[in-house]
């Protein structure tokens, strides 16, 4: 299926993605400092520290409150030399592409709704956004690339390892849990039968494949269930309060101490709101659905990070037909995006090394990051709803449609 | 009845008065001065000029308490004789069997100084500095007592110690051993921890001299601590002061409080001459420059000389007062030495009472033992001609590198200046919101060979590594580096970390002016692990990064705003029917308030037209 050009993409990609940090090795520390890239629950350096501290026999998920990477990651990191960390992050970069075109390649809509496989390969081996992240090292990037593995097998419907990557992506990363709600559904009209049964053969797999992650996590961390805290509970509770992308840092830094509990209730079923509705609004189309939910927790998540963008703006390609609909020009939306990515790190620059603007204008521009992919996520569902109607009703594409 | 009683009472009183005056005017007047009864108290002043016109002068005290029972069967009321009453029951309630407190001020100058007096062992760092051996079954029992000790410390030194908490505690484990006997004489009944706090921005004032003197038998009203006043004693290029408290033991019944308290201060002589004679800081008038005349020098050019080399002062124009006689209540005199080349300089007394002076160690010692006042005259034309100083067998600084404010690295530079390799120990507390990355730790030997924390070379360097992660406000992070240190070689360390932001209300007032990391403690140690002589670095100023602390309210209503946007439109979106344009148009004329309207008003009309109907039915 995937023809030769392809190939010929997927391996300037790795090349590139070998050769830049092999010619220039303190690149990684510079973007891994950079708050666009690694957050203190995905930074390189925390790895680092983690990896130096377990191989030191000094347990970093017993005693202190500096890693929170889960368990099982630092364990798939001993089993390298630090010196191919690089080959690593390139290698599961490139599969991320390479799953993305299959991904592509596998989706229900017609051919000439889709984009061809070079497009959506151009796209990602030379965004600058997913070369950048490689490079930081972002350990996001492995939960990234379950995620589209499990959504691969999901159309391949290969249901029970889905499952199992799922769990996987939820244990690296927890957010990932949302996505259970949609995929239940969907195997369960895939399979049909009792739904019951359904239900409970996959909560039964689930809870399993969780209880193996965990109890092995358990086993690397000295036989102490702290990690649980380390992990999650920093995600759930927003412990280590650093400015990112996202919209909670400033709040809560700010926010009176009396407020402090009952905003991060709000703010966590905040992140959670959207996935019911969405999942029931399009039951049909699993791909959309993930693909909102997870555009709607990069909105609302804790530590949000470019790695996170990128699963989501390159995902997008996967949609070429609700391309059609859409009210604001794709080329401002991405040029928009594009300069406030580049403002982000000058404003933080100017915060936190210059002195010359504090964090207000960070603050801000971040703010309206987050705004434009509300827009952009808003936009692409109306285009989605429009289009649904237009075929559910056979109506001409050229009739304006409205909502009531 | 009452009365009568009253009168006994009185008349009693008055019978032992007279007594006692009685033998007042039988005793002659030399032997009151000499009591015959002693305390165990020693008192000890050395003077010891240092290069550039300084001056280091050493007050050392020492006192016994009497003896106890380490577990007393019943409790009975306590006399301590020369220790102090306010300190005992403090000891007691929170069961410490070691107290070490140090209040520091300003930096010590190895390289011109010399070693630390006492080789550092009587010496803090800048701030307050705290340790205690606390007996207690568990470590949580042990720290409650650690917290209720300092804030009963800091009560009686009016010290902020009660500032101390779980955030600011360490565990020392090669530095801070305890050395009382009471840990081989008598078996304990619960375990003993060691807990160490310092707080490093603490300013030493009159305020921590008083009640440091109070403790003192003669209260600074004799002795040699009568010399001591706080705009001296702070006025000065360095000071500590610091106060030691061990229980001594034969056995458990047996057990007795022992306590040093030591005043090092080094003052810079003509600066503290100057201050006295201009307390108000005037321009130099033009015939006293001291202008070095072999260069061009006229009215409008002056290069100066070197500082003066003759100086002739006395100790009251150094301390503004005089000794108001010795400390009689002492088992043995007071002293005061001057540790003084006596070629080149002149020391002399100034007193009514007759002083002998002796040589001891080489030292011109002085014995005070009557209630005269003394004071003592130092003179000499070569103030450069001083005693060879000991050199300090390490020297040591750290900084900070790097100039974001969200992340940074520290620096120590180790030298070993002496022929002899030494083990050292780097004693580090960082607070929680400096998270170190211990794989950045480099060591760079003698500014040429970098190795990394993981290479096999650094082994030879970093021997031992102890290691305690902090806990966001809770736990400090806790270091010590033990290494060895090859003679005539010098170390550079570094570490990255990365700075924690600190949510609204927890910045102090003033929040840009920084944090200050207290100072690191560098040991050397003997190969049977006792330390032989230590140092403090300076403190840190690390900055933070700051929100905009009157922004809480914009904040929290943009957040909200954007994220109530993005609710709103994908609830819309998500909730509501789907038609076309035409039918939305005829859909939302049904419901538009002039349709509502039409409607009612075609209601009132049909209203109006069926009461005119009834009333033509009247008619």
């Amino acid at each position: 299926m995937i023809d030769k050009s392809v190939y010929s993409i997927i391996t300037v990609g790795f090349v590139i993605r070998v050769l830049i940090p092999l010619s220039f090795p303190q690149l990684t520390s510079i973007l891994d400092r950079s708050v666009l890239f690694s957050t203190p629950i995905s930074s390189y350096r925390s790895l680092n520290e983690g990896l130096f501290l377990l191989t030191n026999e000094l347990n970093p998920y017993k005693y202190g409150d500096l890693i929170h990477q889960p368990p099982l990651l630092l364990w798939f990191f001993t089993l390298f030399k630090r010196t191919d960390d690089y080959l690593i992050f390139a290698l599961i970069d490139t599969l991320i592409g390479i799953m993305l075109i299959q991904i592509n390649n596998h989706t229900s809509y017609k051919k000439s709704e889709k984009f061809n496989s070079i497009t959506i390969g151009l796209f990602y081996f030379f965004n600058p956004m997913s070369l950048l992240t490689t490079f930081s090292k972002s350990t996001n990037l492995i939960n990234n690339l379950i995620l589209l593995i499990m959504i691969d097998c999901l159309l391949l419907k290969k249901f029970r390892i889905s499952i199992i990557l799922l769990t996987l992506s939820a244990y690296l990363s927890y957010y990932s849990i949302y996505l259970i709600v949609p995929i239940i559904i969907h195997i369960n009209k895939e399979q049909g039968g009792s739904t019951l049964k359904n239900i409970f053969k996959i909560g039964s797999l689930f809870s399993i494949t969780l209880s193996i992650l965990f109890y092995s996590s358990y086993i690397i961390s000295d036989y102490s269930f702290n990690f649980l805290r380390l992990n999650y509970g920093t995600i759930i509770l927003f412990d280590k309060i650093t400015p990112n992308m996202g919209l909670w840092w400033y709040f809560f830094t700010e926010i009176f101490e009396f407020f402090n509990d009952f905003y991060l209730s709000i703010f966590n079923i905040y992140s959670f709101i959207f996935v019911i509705p969405i999942t029931l609004r399009f039951p049909k189309d699993l791909m959309f659905n993930i693909w909102l939910i997870i555009g709607f927790t990069n909105f609302s998540k804790t530590y949000p990070t470019i790695s996170d963008l990128t699963l989501f703006y390159s995902m997008l390609f996967l949609f070429k037909i609700y391309f059609k609909k859409l009210k604001f020009s794709q080329l401002i939306s991405y040029l928009t995006i594009l300069i406030i990515l580049s403002l982000l790190p000058i404003f933080y620059f100017v915060w936190m090394n210059l002195n010359s603007g504090n964090a207000n204008f960070f603050y801000a521009i971040g703010l309206v990051l987050n705004l434009i992919q509300i827009i952009i996520l808003t936009d692409f569902l109306w285009s989605k709803i429009q289009i649904e109607y237009y075929e559910l009703n056979n109506v001409d594409m050229n009739v304006k449609l409205s909502q009531i | 009845m009452l009365a009568q009683w009253l009168l006994l009472v009185l008349n009693g009183l008055l019978v032992c008065l007279a007594d006692e005056v009685v033998e007042n005017h039988n005793v002659p007047q030399s032997d009151i001065e000499k009591t015959t009864i002693s305390y165990p108290y020693k008192e000890y002043l050395e003077l010891k000029p240092l290069e550039r016109n300084n001056m280091l002068a050493a007050f050392n005290f020492e006192m016994n308490s009497t003896e106890f029972e380490v577990y007393p069967s019943q409790s009975r009321p306590k006399h301590y004789s020369v220790f102090s009453k306010l300190l005992g029951p403090i000891l007691e309630s929170t069961e410490t069997r070691e107290l070490h407190l140090r209040f520091s001020q300003a930096w010590y100058d190895a390289e011109n100084f010399g070693k630390l007096p006492h080789d550092g062992r009587f010496s803090g760092g800048t701030g307050v500095e705290l340790w205690a051996l606390i007996e207690g079954d568990t470590q949580e029992e042990a720290f409650k007592k650690w917290i209720q000790l300092a804030n009963s410390l800091s009560g009686l030194f009016c010290a902020s110690l009660n500032f101390i908490d779980s955030a600011s505690t360490t565990y020392p484990v090669t530095l801070f051993k305890p050395e009382s006997t009471i840990l081989e004489k008598v078996p304990l009944k619960k375990n003993l921890y060691l807990l160490r706090s310092a707080l490093p921005r603490e300013p030493i004032c009159t305020e921590n001299l008083t009640p440091f003197l109070k403790l003192l038998p003669a209260k600074g009203k004799a002795g040699i601590s009568s010399l001591l006043t706080g705009h001296k004693v702070f006025n000065s290029q360095w000071s500590s002061m610091s106060i030691d408290i061990t229980t001594e033991c034969n056995d458990s019944t047996h057990c007795y409080y022992n306590m040093k308290q030591a005043i090092n201060m080094i003052l810079n002589v003509p600066k503290t001459i100057e201050r006295d004679e201009t307390p108000i800081p005037k321009p130099t008038p033009g015939h006293l420059l001291r202008c070095d005349e072999s260069k061009k020098h006229d009215a409008y050019h002056c290069f100066p000389m070197g500082e003066p080399t003759d100086l002739d002062f006395k100790l009251s124009t150094l301390f503004g007062k005089v000794i108001k006689g010795g400390a009689l209540i002492a088992e043995q005199p007071s002293k005061v030495c001057a540790d003084v080349d006596l070629q080149h300089w002149e020391v002399g007394t100034i007193s009514l009472a007759h002083v002998e002076s002796f040589i001891e160690d080489e030292k011109l010692c002085f014995e005070l033992n009557t209630l005269q006042e003394y004071d003592l005259q130092f003179k000499t034309s070569q103030s450069n001609k001083i005693k060879q100083l000991d050199n300090p067998p390490i020297l040591a600084s750290r900084s900070l590198s790097g100039y974001s404010q969200d992340s940074g690295g520290f620096r120590i530079d180790l030298f070993n200046p002496t022929d002899d390799d030494e083990s050292v120990v780097a004693f580090e507390t960082l607070p929680w919101f400096i998270r170190p990355y211990l794989h950045t730790l480099t060591i760079t030997v003698n500014g040429t060979t970098t190795y990394r924390v993981t290479d096999v070379e650094a082994k030879d360097y970093i021997t031992e590594i102890i290691y305690n992660l902090a806990k966001d406000r809770e736990r400090p992070s806790h270091l010590e580096l033990l290494m060895s240190l090859p003679a005539q070689t010098r170390l550079k360390l570094t570490f990255q970390f990365d700075k924690a932001m600190l949510l609204y209300a927890e910045y102090p007032p003033d929040a840009n002016h920084g944090f200050e990391i207290e100072p690191a403690v560098i040991a050397i140690l003997s190969p049977s692990k006792e330390v032989i002589y230590q140092m403090r670095t300076t403190t840190a100023l690390l900055t933070l990064p700051t929100p905009d602390f009157s922004m809480p309210y914009n904040v929290i209503i943009l957040t909200s705003t954007v994220m109530s946007l993005a609710l709103g439109a994908v609830f819309n979106l998500l909730c509501k029917r789907t038609v076309t344009e035409e039918q939305a148009e005829v859909e939302l004329a049904k419901h538009s308030i002039l349709n509502k309207l039409q409607v009612f008003k075609s209601k009132i009309k049909k209203l109006f037209k069926k009461e005119d109907t009834v009333t033509d039915v009247k008619k």
